[in-house]
């Protein structure tokens, strides 16, 4: 039961955080809120079935916890004082969930990466690096950094593709 | 390379995608991508996974293998606390047993029980509490702690200032008893300003969360994070947070004042918060006076020479008490 566990919170963990921050927006209180799901299921793990699938169960429990957070921050909020604190107050809804999932695809298509072609791509791709400076940092040649990068688009377009056609939905709709 | 190509060069596509290609180079990329429909499709298909990169963030990277122990011990300390509560309450009988003995001593159970930190008007002082968390009280600062702390309990009380460096137990959780609100966390750092005649209790988080309440409130929590300063207002008997703009919070324990743009009023403000010494502007009109500079551990008379040359003003001290003079800056 507790290998079961494990799995579960493996499995949805960084989904469920990317989800509850549809709703909050700080995501180190999202993953309390998510951890905190998790403490209860161990405490209720005598009662809690774990052959069945316990996904609808964890986002309605996260999505619960979000809106109690929410409304307890919210009476706190003066309005002279607050700043850009604003609130989403959407009700729950599928596409949060598939951006979630999405989000949490990413980083686990950027982490199944070899090492040397994720630290190369993370650098020019999120820190913004030119080839020449990664080249640079890294004492590798201009050509070897080119062929990681590509590499790793290759890679992650294989690990993203059933993904893909769920992004174009949702910016579509203007849901990202 | 031919329109109708059927393959193009990867390296040559992603250092198209990278914006590294020359003028000769892009028109290749986009020749190819036109040559047929599949060329386009496969096109799309990398730009898709390339440009969902921007829909994250390493700063957004959860690290799964941390989180799983941050989970596990976060069990185990809730399983153990069922134990310690069974186990305390011996503990507390024997200890209330001890207090009923000695009370009927002359001993008052203040001084059996409690142990107490006062700083003066002047100074400033560390203190290491038995758990190993560490406070900074500020001057004109008293801290009361139970002699039994970190057994079962982490509570102390506070009156004036002090910066908390509280480590993390989550079986017990840390509980500052201020006059008329209390402040809870279980391992975090953050700044305490309660000075008793003030209107206001501000609490400005460095690390991690804490949560101020009203005394007995304890269900309209506020949670302020980093960044954050949560505070109570005495007066409208609130509590509410906003984002913290004063970067000088800690001036007091780190001796380092940043100023930007801010006015002579301000600057004196903060200088004797740190310094503990009255300050006071002879005139009105020096509060055009604006400056923006940084002071990393200098002495007062330093910080003053500087202000007297750079804002051609006149410094006097007497009894003590700086006094600021001078035409202003308009």
């Amino acid at each position: 039961m507790e290998q079961r566990y494990e799995e579960i919170f493996r499995t949805y963990f960084s989904t469920l955080c990317y989800f509850a921050q549809k709703y909050v927006p700080d995501l180190d209180a999202c993953k309390e809120i998510v951890h905190n799901v998790f403490v209860i299921i161990w405490e209720k793990r005598n009662e809690f079935d774990f052959e069945k699938p316990a996904k609808s169960y964890l986002f309605t429990s996260v999505y619960n916890r979000c809106m109690n957070y929410i409304r307890d921050q919210k009476k706190f909020i003066d309005n002279e004082d607050a700043q850009e604190i604003s609130w989403n107050k959407e009700a729950i809804n599928e596409n949060h969930l598939e951006a979630a999932e999405l989000e949490s695809q990413i980083w686990e298509g950027i982490n199944s990466l070899p090492e040397k072609c994720r630290e190369i791509f993370i650098l020019n791709r999120f820190e913004e690096k030119k080839y020449a400076q990664i080249a640079d940092q890294l004492k590798i040649s201009v050509k070897t950094v080119e062929a990681q990068i590509s590499k790793a688009l290759k890679l992650l377009r294989e690990h993203l593709k059933d993904y893909i056609h769920l992004l174009l939905f949702l910016i579509v709709n203007n849901l990202w | 390379m031919t329109s109708g190509d059927r393959y193009i060069d990867m390296d040559l596509l992603t250092r198209y995608f990278s914006g590294e290609t020359s003028q000769e180079e892009t028109r290749k990329v986009e020749e190819w991508m036109s040559g047929s429909e599949d060329n386009r499709k496969e096109f799309d298909q990398l730009k898709q996974a390339w440009d969902l990169m921007d829909k994250t963030h390493p700063r957004r990277e959860i690290n799964i293998d941390k989180e799983w122990k941050y989970l596990r011990n976060k069990i185990h300390a809730s399983a153990d606390q069922h134990h310690k509560v069974f186990h305390f309450r011996r503990v507390i009988q024997i200890a209330a047993a001890v207090i009923l003995l000695v009370s009927i001593g002359l001993v008052s159970r203040q001084m059996i029980l409690n142990k107490s930190v006062n700083t003066k008007m002047t100074e400033t002082r560390e203190i290491s509490l038995p758990d190993g968390s560490k406070v900074t009280l500020n001057a004109g600062s008293k801290i009361i702690y139970a002699k039994n702390y970190a057994l079962s309990n982490r509570q102390v009380k506070l009156t004036g200032e002090a910066y908390f460096e509280v480590k993390r137990d989550t079986t017990l959780p840390f509980i500052i008893i201020l006059n008329d609100a209390e402040i809870e966390v279980l391992g975090t750092s953050f700044n305490v300003k309660a000075y008793k005649g003030s209107n206001k209790i501000e609490v400005t988080v460095t690390e991690g969360q804490v949560s101020l309440y009203e005394k007995d409130i304890r269900n309209k929590r506020i949670i302020a994070t980093v960044g954050e300063k949560a505070i109570y207002d005495r007066n409208r008997k609130i509590v509410k947070k906003t984002l913290n703009a004063d970067q000088n919070y800690m001036a007091w324990k780190t001796h380092k004042l940043i100023f930007n743009n801010d006015k002579l009023s301000t600057v004196a403000e903060t200088v004797e918060n740190v310094y503990h010494r009255k300050i006071v502007l002879k005139n009105e009109k020096l509060n055009s006076c604006t400056i923006t500079t940084r002071f990393e551990g200098k002495d007062i008379e330093t910080i003053l020479k500087v202000l007297e040359s750079t804002l051609d003003i006149t410094i006097e001290q007497e009894n003590g008490i700086i006094y600021l003079s001078g035409e202003g800056c308009e």
